[in-house]
């Protein structure tokens, strides 16, 4: 991560090169004109004797400050890493009733101690730490109110209040979801949703719905939700754009919601291939059966699109036996290499049998390869 | 009874630490795979197993007690990942518990206590 | 004779001109490059990495290891491959022909059993002999077949694998732990990322245990710790300068992650050249800007792969041989791109750079060299002046990699006793007397035989494949 003192390299590095353009700048122009009959040979002399002592200036410069600055980093490490341990121990006993803790104001490490106490524990003594947190009276949301904040900083109050958890910083935090800079809006999407709660999360959906983050982002937010996540789900799945829906879909299969699964069955007909993948996914993780779109599932196994095809046909075993296993078997004629290995795993697991019987008897050569590999996948797994 | 506790992050070593031992109990502290490995072979009471360790997975730990040495030590997973098939497969290996970050310390030494008793 | 004179005088000029643009160009690196790798440190932390292992918003990885005759480092090579912190991967082994018991050491160390697997030929390779799963770790797999170059190995590998991003490694790549992790998640965040590479640093020295780096300590040998600097600059300011400019043409075979459509897309890796790893990268380039589409290849200094880098000078000079040839063989497939504007930045900036300072580089610098003698037998020979001008470009050379090094430290700082540091600085003086003159010239001489053997590329046959 970025520490101190960079900001005083950064400039270092900007002063050595703009000297070092000087001197080279300086050199050429004396050189062309030495060439050009302009000036005589001691001019050049003197530039390049300058040039070259400008250069052990700038190298000795450079090489102290290197110097300096790891030692004197190494030296402040070693500091903050024990103050850290010494608080971490404190806090701990303290949650244990013994030992008592001083007042606040605390130190830097003391807050990180809190943080990293308050993602570890839940309950009674995560409480307990959220109340520290709050008795410690943390910068993160001045930082986050002020206008003359840098970015750095920025991101690390985001970060901050995300391990913390507090619901009542999620005011300060949801402003930023529609933050001109991209990775503010994610990290300030991250944050919200550690620590919306209840109600919390309601609005966390409507700022992700004006936010304009990637799928990617809107994903990473609705799965840090866990269990309070439905709320938003259902919004983004009512009132999303295409991103948003997307998110939501993989949402509700990577968490399980259950409840929403009725919800996806309509997404089977968007004519979108990313989303009806997305909802044919979320359906196969929650073995929910597509109950009155076995048609459309059945279509979609002729969809010109592979990865359309490979997802429907990993659905098929939800669908009635009788469509599932006609239909897998067709599958196994599918031109791609893919969609074959699907259909014979999807085959393999609602029928050894029939699985059997597709590599001895399936009319299509890369077919019944396809149903032996598997086969013999499977009994060399046991 | 002798706990081993098998976790790499110092905030959670800690409060389990202080949590056994107020129980009453006698923990020991590893911080990585082959540590882990080596001390798997003494004999302990109960174990809380942490996956993602330096040095291996922890899973592959549990297996190594459960197949290699055969030890039926109780053993409760302590884990931030939180996917079902990690689950299932900590299970399938013979884990008695298994609780994802954040945890209640003390749900954690009664669970552990009661796995221990009924044996 | 005052006309040569004037000649000579005016071909000084014209070195120092080259030279002066030459370094206003590292300092734009330097400027980009620490600008680049600042904003990236600051904006991953570990937080977001923690999320990635323990929530399932992640990519799999197909982790492709050509192997050729490693008999002695293969078992722990794997192994450490398969400990790297990352939820869902396979590892497949491409065992490229070996001469050696290669194939026996795997099938002991892994259990591995042969099975018939159907697969796609997507790219034509030399045929596959057998195809291995391990018992104990079934997300590995075994490949064998007959000899054709690491190239081809690597596109073998490819029709195997199975997950949307493959990472290209070479045998002897030690991987941190987190390495994939913070390398994939630029794929995640961005749906334009092809193309990842991290730093390479050297091995040597390193203390490891059960396959992690534990610290970084300065080697023994002279030669080795002449590349720690040398790798510092090259990544530091080289790749973190062009990756932020967006014209990064080279990604390490040593450690690259791509997307696995995408190289598949282009064709694979080319057989016929030994810098198949950037040949790969600029063709990504080439077509993504052919067809117009919005992409991004880049480089991130946070993943790091460690490599052991040659202690002898006959190793290091073949290595530094075979890379120059690789560089000139790659820009002569590419020529079409050169001052090419339908290439942008990469047809007027990266590639005219390849080709006049890291290519022609050598040759300008031995031949500067040469003619000192040349100078002093025409009597134009003024010893102060040479060497006050020699003195100079090499402060430059030390600059920069002073620079370097400065930025090793303030990000990573990885060589922990002050010590080290000091002596590394120090190191850097002596890199420019001497380390430095007999690569330029090994790639000078390199220069020489590519010119010659344009027409005969064939360099399969190699005795290993060597990091």
């Amino acid at each position: 991560m970025w520490r101190r003192g960079e900001r005083l390299y950064a400039l270092l590095v900007f002063l050595v090169v703009a000297l070092e353009a000087l001197a080279l700048g300086g050199l050429v122009l004396v050189f062309s004109g030495r060439l050009f009959g302009l000036l005589d040979y001691s001019a050049t002399r003197q530039t390049l004797l300058q040039a070259l002592f400008l250069t052990a200036l700038i190298l000795v410069l450079l090489s102290a400050y290197i110097l300096l600055y790891h030692a004197y980093t190494e030296a402040k490490e070693l500091r903050d890493r024990k103050a850290y341990e010494d608080w971490v121990s404190r806090f701990a006993r303290a949650l244990f009733g013994e030992g008592a803790l001083p007042l606040p104001p605390w130190p830097e490490p003391a807050l990180q101690a809190l943080l990293h106490l308050r993602e570890t524990l839940k309950g009674e003594m995560g409480e307990k730490v959220a109340e520290w947190i709050r008795l410690a009276r943390p910068p993160w949301v001045f930082w986050l109110k002020r206008s003359w904040t840098s970015r750095p900083e920025r991101l690390e109050a985001l970060e901050a209040l995300g391990l913390a958890r507090l619901p009542e910083t999620l005011e300060s935090i949801l402003p930023y979801l529609v933050h001109p800079d991209p990775v503010l809006r994610l990290a300030a999407a991250r944050a919200a949703a550690r620590a919306a709660q209840g109600e919390g999360v309601l609005r966390l959906g409507e700022a992700l719905l004006a936010s304009g983050l990637s799928k990617g982002g809107l994903l990473e937010a609705l799965l840090l939700l866990e269990d309070r996540a439905e709320p938003a789900v259902a919004l983004l799945l009512d009132k999303g754009g295409k991103e948003e829906v997307w998110a939501a879909l993989e949402a509700i299969g990577r968490l399980h919601l259950h409840p929403l699964a009725e919800k996806v069955l309509p997404f089977l007909e968007v004519q979108e291939p990313e989303i009806q993948a997305a909802a044919l996914r979320a359906l196969a993780r929650l073995g929910y059966p597509p109950l009155g779109y076995e048609g459309v599932v059945l279509g979609l196994l002729r969809s010109g699109e592979e990865f359309l095809r490979v997802q429907a046909t990993r659905l098929l075993p939800l669908l009635p036996p009788h469509l599932a296993r006609k239909a897998l078997w067709r599958a196994l004629e599918d031109p791609s290499f893919y969609v074959r290995r699907a259909a014979a795993e999807a085959l393999g697991s609602l029928d050894p049998g029939g699985l059997r019987e597709a590599a001895e008897t399936h009319p299509d050569p890369y077919g019944r390869a396809m149903a032996a590999q598997v086969l013999r996948e499977g009994a060399w797994r046991n | 009874m002798k706990v081993l506790l098998v976790e790499d992050d110092p905030v959670v070593a800690r409060v389990l630490e202080m949590a056994l031992s107020r129980a009453g109990h006698q923990v020991y502290l590893v911080k990585d795979f082959p540590t882990a490995k080596e001390r798997f072979a003494e004999a302990w009471d109960a174990i809380v197993l942490d996956l993602n360790l330096p040095g291996g997975f922890g899973l592959d730990l549990l297996r190594h007690l459960r197949q290699e040495l055969g030890k039926d030590t109780p053993v409760i997973v302590l884990s931030g990942l939180k996917q079902e098939k990690t689950i299932l497969e900590a299970m399938r290996l013979g884990a008695q518990g298994y609780l994802s970050k954040p945890f209640s310390p003390q749900e954690l030494v009664l669970r552990l206590e009661r796995y221990v008793a009924a044996r | 004779m005052e006309k040569l004179a004037w000649i000579i005088y005016g071909y000084q000029v014209f070195v120092l001109y080259y030279f002066a643009f030459l370094n206003l160009l590292y300092a734009v690196f330097a400027i980009f490059g620490l600008r680049m790798v600042a904003r990236y440190a600051r904006e991953l932390s570990e937080l977001s990495l923690k999320d990635l292992l323990e929530r399932e918003a992640y990519l799999p990885v197909s982790i492709l290891v050509p192997t050729y005759n490693e008999e002695k480092s293969i078992t722990a090579s794997v192994r450490s491959f398969l400990a790297l912190r990352y939820p869902e991967f396979e590892v497949i082994v491409v065992a490229d022909g070996p001469r050696d018991r290669t194939l026996e050491v795997l099938k002991e160390a892994f259990q591995l059993v042969k099975v018939d697997w159907v697969f796609r030929k997507s790219l034509p390779t030399k045929p596959i002999r057998g195809v291995y799963r391990s018992l104990s770790h079934p997300n590995l797999l075994v490949v064998d077949k007959e000899n054709g170059g690491k190239a081809d190995a690597l596109n073998a590998g490819l029709n195997f694998a199975r997950y949307p991003l493959f990472c290209a490694v070479d045998a002897d790549s030690l991987l941190d732990p987190e390495a994939l992790l913070r390398a994939s998640r630029l794929f995640l965040e961005d749906e334009r990322v092809l193309a990842v590479g991290g730093t390479i640093r050297p091995l040597n020295g390193a203390q490891v245990r059960e396959g992690i780096v534990e610290v970084l300590h300065l080697p023994r040998g002279f030669l080795e710790k002449m590349q720690i600097i040398e790798y510092a600059r090259a990544f530091f300011m080289g790749r973190a300068g062009w990756s932020a400019m967006d014209a990064l043409l080279i990604i390490s075979g040593a450690f690259g992650l791509f997307r696995r459509t995408e190289a598949l897309r282009v064709g694979g890796y080319r057989t016929d050249t030994v810098g198949e790893d950037m040949e790969l990268v600029v063709r990504l380039h080439r077509r993504a800007r052919e067809e117009g589409r919005d992409y991004r290849i880049l480089y991130t200094p946070d993943p790091i792969c460690y490599t052991e880098v040659p202690s002898d000078w006959n190793t290091l000079r073949r290595q530094r041989n075979r890379w120059h040839r690789g560089l000139w063989e790659v820009l002569w497939l590419h020529r079409a791109m050169l001052f090419n504007p339908r290439y942008g930045r990469l047809g007027f900036v990266a590639m005219p750079y390849f080709l006049l300072f890291e290519a022609l580089g050598p040759v300008v610098e031995v031949l500067g060299y040469a003619l000192l003698p040349v100078f002093y037998l025409l009597g134009v020979f003024n010893p102060e002046f040479a060497f006050l001008f020699l003195l100079l470009a090499l402060g430059y050379g030390i600059l920069l990699s002073q620079l370097a090094i400065g930025m090793e430290t303030l990000l990573l700082k990885r060589y922990p006793r002050l010590r080290d540091r000091m002596a590394l600085l120090f190191l850097s003086l002596l890199e420019v007397l001497g380390y430095r003159q007999v690569l330029a010239l090994e790639r000078f001489l390199a220069t020489f035989q590519v010119l010659r053997k344009r027409g005969q590329w064939g360099e399969m046959r190699r005795k290993g494949l060597e990091g």
